[in-house]
C-alpha cells in the first residue's frame, strides 16, 4: 500500500432525478489510496451503493468531482470513458441478478475482454477466460454452463472473474458477500484479498456488516443519510467510535458469543434535530468525525 | 432415549475399527460435480409438453400450415375455376352414405341426388361441395387458409421487426427520446384501422397489399409497448449494469443482453397477435373491402356463404369452422407458451 | 428441561423434481420446551425452512413427508385434516416470515389486518378485536397505536412493518412462534430492536420460539438451544453455550471460525472449502465429509449418528467415537473453549 491516493472524491453529490431534489449522497469527500481497501458502511438507503455506482460512472454525478489517478473522470465521455471503465470495475451484491441468465459462463467472463479487445484471437481469449476461471476456483468444465446451474457462492466468483477480466486497478465491491451463506462468505473474502495482493488492486468495499468490513478494510467511512459521519483507520473507528451513530451501529452487531450477547446493551441513535451545517473534524490522527 | 441409544450402538458397530483413520488429503473432492441443469430450451420444451392443449393445438397448427402451404399441389381444382352447371353442390364423400355428406339435398321433403341432377360424372367428388359458381369449396378453403396464414405471418413479422425495434430503441434511449416515441405511438394507435382501410380503397385496389399496409400502421403497437416496458425492467438488472460498467454500448446491451432475456415474452406476444390479425383480414374481406374477388380467403368464403345460408348452410358452416379452429389453436397454443415463458402474466 | 410443547421425531421430507428426488430433510428429531427459543441454523438449502413448513403444514405441492411425526398437544400434525390444520396454523402455531412487505396486504389498513387475525381464531366482536389489535400494536412497540391503526403498510418503515407482522402472529396467543429469518431483510440497528422485541414478548407470554437463521450472531443473541443443520440433518445440537464455546462437529467449527473476530487482521480467514452438496441421490456416508478437513474413512462408509456429549449436547461426527483419533480444532475454536472454561471457573470460584 502506498500513500498515493488513487481515487479522490470531492464534494460528491447525487440528487434523485425528479422534482423532490432529495439528496441520496450529500457533499461527501474522501480518498482511497492505491492498494488499500476502503470500507463504506451504513444501513440501506444511506447512499453507500449510490456512491459506489457514481465512482464507476453508472450513475450521474450531480455535483462534485471524482479523480482517478490524477485524472478528472467526472464528465468523461466516449473513448476516455471506455478507458476508465477498463480500469474501474464493480462486483455486485446479488449473485442471482448480476449474471445474464441466457449467457454461458465463458461469454459472461469474456465480455470485458471482447469490449476492450484484450485478446488478439479466439485462442488467446479462451486462455484468458480459463485462467480467470481457475483463479476464482472454478473448473474448466464450468465454462460452457449457464449461471442457474451454480450455487450462490460460485456465481459470485464468476462475477469476480468478470470484473477482473479487464485487468482493472480499482474495484468497487458492492456488498459482495451479504447475499451469501456464512460458510461461503469467508471463501469470497479470502478470494478478494488474495486477488488484491496478487494484482495490487484497490477496493471500495461497501457493506452493512461492520465486522466483516472491519476485517477486510484498512480505512472505513460510516455513512448516514447521505453523509459521511465518521472516517478513519478501521481499527480506530471500531475501537474508538466518536460519532453516536457509529457507536449505535457497533453496539447492534450481533456476535457469535452468547455470553457477550447477554451482557450487551444496545445504544439507540436519535438523530439531532438540527442536521444542517457541519464538517468533518479531525479528532485524532486520520480519524475524522462529523460535527455540527 | 433408550431406543435412540440402541440405534446408535447398532450404527456404531457397523463401522469397522480400521475406518477410524483420517482420509488422505486430496481424496475428498470439496466441490461436488455440478449437476447438469436443463438449458432454457430444454426446460421450455419440458414445460410445454406438460400442457396437453398446447401440444394438441401445436400439432393441429402444423397440420393446417402444411395443408395451406401445399394448397397449390393438393387442391383438387383451381379455386377460381367455374363450372356453372355444377353450382351449389353439397359435399359428397366417397363411400359415405350419411345425409349431408353423400351429395343429396332435401327437396320438397325428399332426398334428391344433386350430383346426378347436375350430371356430374361418376367418381367426381366435392368433399366440401361447390359454391354458386360451381367452384370447388375444398380448394377455395385451402387457398383461403393460405391467405389467412400469410396474414398471420406478416403480422408476426411486423411485430418482430418494427415492434421490437421501436420498443427496444425507446426503452434503451429513455428520457426525451422515449417520451417523444411514446407520444407518436399514442397518435398511431388513435387511428381507426377500419376507416383507414376504407379510405385506402380510394387509392389502392382492394387486396392483400392494402390489408398489409393497414396492419403496418398499427398492428405492432402493442408489441412495441411490451418490449419497451420489458426493456426498462431489464435495463435495471445488475447484469446490464455490469455490462455497462465493462463499457458495453447501448446497442450491444440491447442486442446481447436485453433481447435474449425478453425473447420468451416476445414470442408469446407475437403468438397472441396472430389470431387478431387473421380476424382483421376475415372481417375486412367479409365486408368486401379486403381480398379482391374472385380470390378466396376465409372472409370472402364466409361472405359468399352467408348469403345462401338458408339454402346451402355448408357454404358458410365449413369456412366458419376452419376459422374457429385456427383462431382457437393459435390462442390455446399462445396460452401454453405463456405458461412456459411468462408465468407471471397469468397471475396478474 | 421444561415440559416439551412440540416434538419432531424422525421427520423425513423429500421433493420430487425433474432431476430426481431431493432429500431435503433426513431423519430430524428435536423437541421444543415451553418458553424456550430453539435456533435452527444452517446455510440455504440445509432443510431448516422445509422443517418449519412441515410443522406449519405449508409444504409445496411436490413435497412428500416420507416419515416421522410432529407431535403438538398430543396430536400428530402430519395426520391432521386440512381444516384442523388451518385452526392450528396462525392460531396455536404462528409464523413470522422474512419479508414483511409480502406478508402484509398493501391495500388493507394494518389495524384491520391485525383485527381479522384476532377474529379468525377467536369468537369475539369487532369492537373487542379492535381493542385487542390496538393492544397488540402497543405491545410490539408501535407508538400512538390508535392513530396508526388506520394507516396502510406503506406508511411504515421496514422495521415497523416487521413489528406489525409480529403483532399479527401474536394475535391468537400462539404457543409456538416460528420465525423464519425475521431480521435478514433489516438493517443491523433495526435487527437488534426486533430481536429484543421477540425476546421481550417471549418472556412476557411464555411462548416457545423456533428461530430460523443463517446468522450465528443472531443465534447467539436469541437462542437458548441451537440445532445446526447441514444437508438435511441436524449435525449438532446443544445449549447455546455448548454449541458456541465447545463445538464438536467440524462443520460448526468451520462456521464459527469463518467469522472474523474483532482482533483478527491480515490473516486469512478460515473458510470451509467447497460448496454444499445437492441432495439428489446423496452419496453414502457423511454429507459433510467432502468438505471436511478432519474427515475419517468412517465418514465415507456410514452416516455418523448423534453422539451425546452431555445431557443436552450431541454431535453427529465420527470424531466422537471412542475409536477415533484425537484431532485439534482450528485455533480460534480452541481459544473460544479456553476463554469460556476460564470464565466458568472464575464464576464458580466467585460463587
Amino acid at each position: 500500500m502506498s500513500e498515493k491516493a488513487l481515487v479522490t472524491v470531492r464534494n460528491l453529490t447525487h440528487i434523485y432525478p425528479g422534482s423532490s431534489g432529495k439528496r441520496a449522497v450529500d457533499n461527501i469527500s474522501f480518498s482511497i489510496r492505491e492498494g488499500e481497501t476502503f470500507g463504506l458502511v451504513g444501513e440501506s438507503g444511506c447512499g453507500k451503493t449510490t456512491t459506489g455506482r457514481m465512482l464507476v460512472r453508472l450513475l450521474d454525478i450531480s455535483s462534485g468531482s471524482v479523480a482517478f489517478d490524477g485524472q478528472d473522470i467526472t464528465a468523461l465521455q466516449g473513448k476516455e470513458l471506455l478507458s476508465y471503465r477498463r480500469q474501474a470495475q464493480i462486483i455486485f451484491q446479488d449473485p442471482y441478478a448480476s449474471l445474464d441468465p441466457r449467457k454461458k459462463v465463458k461469454d459472461i467472463i469474456a465480455e470485458g475482454i471482447d469490449i476492450h479487445h484484450l485478446a488478439s484471437d479466439r485462442q488467446e481469449r479462451d486462455e484468458q477466460v480459463s485462467r480467470l476461471l481457475a483463479s476464482v476456483g472454478l473448473r474448466p468444465e464450468h465454462l460452457t454452463r449457464y449461471p442457474h446451474e451454480f450455487s450462490g457462492g460460485q456465481r459470485q466468483r464468476i462475477g469476480i472473474a468478470r470484473a477482473l477480466a479487464t485487468q482493472p486497478r480499482f474495484v468497487v465491491c458492492d456488498e459482495p458477500i451479504s447475499a451469501l451463506d456464512v460458510s461461503i462468505q469467508a471463501q469470497v473474502v479470502n478470494l478478494l484479498k488474495a486477488e488484491q495482493r496478487l494484482r495490487n488492486l484497490t477496493y471500495l468495499f461497501i457493506a452493512h456488516d461492520l465486522s466483516m468490513v472491519k476485517y477486510i478494510s484498512d480505512r472505513i467511512a460510516v455513512m448516514y443519510r447521505g453523509r459521511i459521519v465518521e472516517t478513519g483507520p478501521a481499527g480506530r473507528v471500531y475501537e474508538n467510535p466518536l460519532h453516536p451513530y457509529t457507536r449505535s451501529l457497533i453496539s447492534a452487531i450481533p456476535l457469535p458469543d452468547p455470553e457477550g450477547e447477554r451482557k450487551r446493551r444496545r445504544i439507540p441513535y436519535v438523530p439531532a434535530e438540527k442536521e444542517e451545517g457541519g464538517t468533518l473534524v479531525e479528532a485524532e490522527a486520520e480519524h475524522y468525525v462529523w460535527t455540527s | 432415549m433408550m431406543k435412540r441409544n440402541k440405534e446408535m450402538t447398532k450404527a456404531v458397530s457397523l463401522v469397522p475399527d480400521s475406518a477410524f483413520v483420517p482420509c488422505k488429503p486430496g481424496e475428498t473432492e470439496a466441490e461436488p460435480p455440478l449437476p447438469r441443469a436443463l438449458s432454457f430450451l430444454e426446460d421450455s420444451w419440458r414445460k410445454l409438453r406438460r400442457n396437453k392443449a398446447a401440444v394438441v393445438t401445436m400439432i393441429l397448427l402444423l397440420v393446417i400450415a402444411a395443408l395451406a402451404f401445399l394448397a397449390p399441389v393438393i387442391a383438387p381444382f383451381d379455386p377460381n375455376e367455374q363450372h356453372l352447371s355444377w353450382k351449389n353442390l353439397p359435399p359428397k364423400w366417397p363411400h359415405v352414405s350419411i345425409d349431408g355428406l353423400n351429395g343429396t339435398t332435401l327437396f320438397r321433403g325428399r332426398r334428391v341426388d344433386s350430383y346426378a341432377l347436375a350430371k356430374v360424372p361418376e367418381g367426381q367428388y366435392f368433399l366440401f361441395g361447390t359454391d354458386e359458381f360451381g367452384r370447388d369449396l375444398l380448394s377455395r378453403c385451402l387457398w383461403g387458409t393460405r391467405i389467412s396464414l400469410m396474414i398471420a405471418l406478416v403480422a408476426a413479422l411486423l411485430d418482430l421487426s418494427i415492434g421490437i425495434a421501436y420498443g427496444l430503441f425507446s426503452g434503451m434511449k429513455g428520457g426525451r427520446w422515449d417520451h417523444v416515441l411514446q407520444r407518436i405511438l399514442e397518435i398511431l394507435s388513435g387511428i381507426p384501422s377500419l376507416v383507414l382501410v376504407v379510405l385506402m380503397l380510394l387509392i389502392f385496389e382492394p387486396g392483400i397489399s392494402s390489408i398489409i399496409l393497414a396492419m403496418t400502421i398499427s398492428s405492432w403497437i402493442p408489441m412495441a409497448r411490451v418490449v419497451r416496458a420489458e426493456t426498462l425492467k431489464i435495463k435495471q438488472m445488475e447484469y446490464v449494469q455490469a455490462a455497462r460498467a465493462l463499457g458495453a454500448t447501448d446497442a450491444k446491451i440491447a442486442l446481447s443482453h436485453v433481447l435474449p432475456n425478453i425473447s420468451g415474452i416476445v414470442i408469446v406476444r407475437a403468438m397472441f397477435s396472430i389470431p387478431s390479425a387473421i380476424f382483421f383480414e376475415t372481417f375486412l374481406s367479409f365486408l368486401g373491402v379486403g381480398m379482391k374477388i374472385p380470390n378466396a380467403s376465409i372472409g370472402t368464403l364466409l361472405n359468399g356463404g352467408y348469403k345462401v345460408f338458408r339454402l346451402y348452410p355448408y357454404q358458410m358452416f365449413i369456412p366458419a369452422v376452419i376459422l374457429c379452429v385456427i383462431m382457437l389453436s393459435f390462442n390455446l397454443f399462445a396460452d401454453g407458451l405463456r405458461d412456459v415463458f411468462d408465468p407471471k402474466m397469468k397471475e396478474g | 428441561m421444561a415440559e416439551s410443547v412440540l416434538d419432531v421425531r424422525h421427520l423425513t421430507v423429500s421433493f420430487s423434481t425433474y432431476a430426481g428426488r431431493v432429500q431435503a430433510v433426513r431423519d430430524i428429531s428435536f423437541s421444543l420446551g415451553r418458553g424456550e427459543t430453539l435456533a435452527l441454523v444452517g446455510e440455504s438449502g440445509c432443510g431448516k425452512s422445509v422443517t418449519c413448513r412441515s410443522i406449519m403444514g405449508l409444504l409445496a405441492k411436490n413435497a412428500q413427508v416420507e416419515g416421522g411425526e410432529i407431535l403438538f398437544e398430543g396430536k400428530n400434525l402430519l395426520h391432521l385434516s386440512n381444516r384442523a390444520m388451518r385452526e392450528i396454523r396462525g392460531g396455536k402455531i404462528a409464523m413470522i416470515f422474512q419479508d414483511p412487505m409480502t406478508s402484509l396486504d398493501p391495500t388493507m389498513k394494518i389495524g384491520r389486518q391485525i383485527a381479522e387475525a384476532v377474529r379468525l381464531h377467536r369468537p369475539v366482536t369487532r369492537a373487542a378485536a379492535k381493542l385487542r389489535a390496538v393492544e397488540l400494536l402497543e405491545m410490539v412497540g408501535i407508538e400512538e397505536p390508535e392513530k396508526r391503526y388506520h394507516q396502510y403498510p406503506h406508511a411504515f418503515s421496514g422495521g415497523q412493518r416487521q413489528r406489525i407482522v409480529i403483532a399479527i402472529a401474536l394475535a391468537a396467543d400462539p404457543r409456538v412462534l416460528i420465525a423464519d429469518e425475521p431480521t435478514t431483510a433489516l438493517d443491523v440497528t433495526m435487527q437488534a430492536q426486533i430481536l429484543d422485541l421477540i425476546k421481550d414478548i417471549q418472556k412476557r407470554t411464555d411462548t416457545s420460539v423456533i428461530f430460523i437463521t443463517h446468522d450465528l450472531g443472531v443465534v447467539a443473541n436469541v437462542a437458548d438451544r441451537v440445532a445446526v443443520m447441514y444437508a438435511g440433518r441436524i449435525i449438532e445440537v446443544g445449549l447455546s453455550d455448548e454449541v458456541f464455546y465447545d463445538p464438536r462437529h467440524p462443520y460448526t467449527w468451520g462456521l464459527l471460525a469463518s467469522m472474523p473476530t474483532l482482533a483478527a487482521k491480515d490473516e486469512t480467514l478460515y473458510a470451509i472449502p467447497g460448496t454444499p452438496p445437492t441432495l439428489i441421490d446423496p452419496a453414502p456416508g457423511d454429507a459433510f465429509a467432502p468438505r471436511n478437513p478432519w474427515a475419517l474413512e468412517a465418514d465415507r462408509l456410514a452416516e455418523p449418528p448423534l453422539f451425546p456429549v452431555s445431557e443436552t449436547h450431541a454431535a453427529a461426527t465420527w470424531l466422537l467415537d471412542a475409536r477415533a483419533p484425537h484431532v485439534e480444532p482450528p485455533e480460534n475454536i480452541a481459544l473460544r473453549a479456553q476463554a469460556f472454561r476460564k470464565k466458568l471457573s472464575e464464576r464458580s470460584a466467585a460463587l
